[in-house]
């Protein structure tokens, strides 16, 4: 019995030591916290505001995460969840979606661009902001479901890693991200 | 080629997707806030427990409260008990289902707004309803007390402040809860819905 306990023991505190610290959650995961903020809210301090619920949701589910679970589509849901707990607080404000997409216009401007090799002209920032703004507008019109296999799809999680997220079937997911990636292609080409 | 073409715009619409704008944060400020909010919860746990013994407690005490008056006492606890065990039950939700699937969620929420609307309504109602009940419970008890008419009529005084500045609020305020549950699960189920690729309603 003894050896059966100091056994059990030693695996809970192997698991433990396996759960990845806050401080290393938000410095390997912050960014994509803010994205999955930016998908749901425009306005730049309400998203800073949900960005911060994220991470306190995040922080309060840690206990809650079993090292066997891939901690990346975890912590994902638990961002998505908190995100879908504030849409639904959104009815209670003004009407605001217009003003909020517009008002996102400014508050865009700044954009983490990627491409490291050449800083880009001033003109084609300019074109990059336009572009993010146009897919950042359109992700936010779609369906909450949609919208989150798209925007997993965008962060480059396998079909299996969003059913994980989402609780959708594969080929559920398949359909669609096929259809929702036309139709965005289509409406930032038109 | 079809297929190259189709790849090169999803890998240009990834592209897209990470040029977002970062957001920095304080960690320790996170950590105080998650550590705060935990705090309060855990308070608020306790309050609701502590509500509840105290309708007991005052029902084991031995007060010299007549048949009639225990029996309203256990009513009362046993409404405050069914209340109390709903509230622990939607904290615990809130607290423990943060990390189900998305669709479990949805689901989840949807049906939590839905409850949270129905027990407003209920909450409501119950404010005339208690109200009639005190009526004919001060009725019945001075009746029973033998009381006269003056003190009667200074009974139903009380109730009708009584009612004034609790019942009255206590109306408005669950009949706005229930509105705004019921816009909140409106709001979720118009973005849930639907095909897919089809833009939310209430833009």
């Amino acid at each position: 019995v003894y050896i059966a306990i100091k056994n059990a023991s030693s695996i809970v505190i192997k698991e433990t030591s396996l759960t990845p610290t806050f401080d290393t959650i938000i410095t390997d995961y912050g960014p994509l916290f803010a994205r999955v903020a930016g998908s749901y809210e425009a306005n730049e301090s309400l998203r800073q505001e949900l960005y911060q619920d994220i991470c306190m949701a995040v922080w309060q589910s840690l206990n809650a995460y079993r090292s066997d679970a891939n901690i990346k589509t975890y912590l994902l849901r638990v961002a998505h969840n908190r995100c879908i707990s504030y849409v639904s607080k959104e009815a209670n404000r003004l009407k605001a979606d217009e003003y909020r997409e517009h008002a996102s216009d400014k508050n865009e401007a700044t954009l983490n661009l990627a491409s490291d090799l050449k800083p880009p002209s001033p003109e084609q920032k300019v074109i990059e902001t336009k572009q993010v703004q146009q897919l950042m507008l359109l992700i936010r019109q779609l369906k909450i479901p949609a919208r989150q296999v798209i925007t997993l799809s965008l962060e480059g999680l396998s079909y299996q890693e969003i059913a994980e997220v989402t609780g959708l079937s594969v080929s559920n997911i398949g359909v669609i991200i096929t259809r929702t990636k036309k139709e965005l292609q289509r409406q930032m080409q038109s | 080629m079809i297929h190259d073409n189709q790849s090169q715009d999803n890998d240009a619409l990834g592209a897209l997707w990470q040029q977002q704008a970062t957001i920095t944060i304080d960690t320790d400020k996170i950590k105080r806030l998650a550590k705060s909010q935990q705090r309060k919860q855990r308070c608020y746990l306790a309050i609701d427990v502590c509500s509840l013994l105290f309708a007991w407690v005052l029902l084991f005490l031995d007060l010299s409260f007549t048949a009639f008056v225990k029996g309203f006492i256990v009513f009362n606890a046993i409404m405050v008990t069914a209340l109390v065990l709903m509230l622990l039950k939607l904290r615990w939700v809130s607290l423990f289902h943060i990390n189900d699937s998305t669709s479990e969620y949805h689901a989840r929420l949807l049906k939590q707004l839905r409850n949270n609307a129905r027990i407003a309504f209920y909450n409501k109602h119950s404010t005339w309803f208690v109200f009639v009940i005190l009526i004919v419970f001060l009725f019945i008890n001075s009746l029973l007390e033998g009381d006269t008419l003056s003190a009667m009529l200074m009974h139903y005084a009380y109730l009708g402040g009584l009612s004034l500045v609790f019942f009255v609020p206590w109306y408005i305020w669950a009949h706005k809860r229930q509105h705004r549950f019921e816009a909140e699960a409106n709001n979720i189920q118009a973005l849930i819905t639907n095909s897919p690729t089809q833009h939310h309603q209430n833009k």
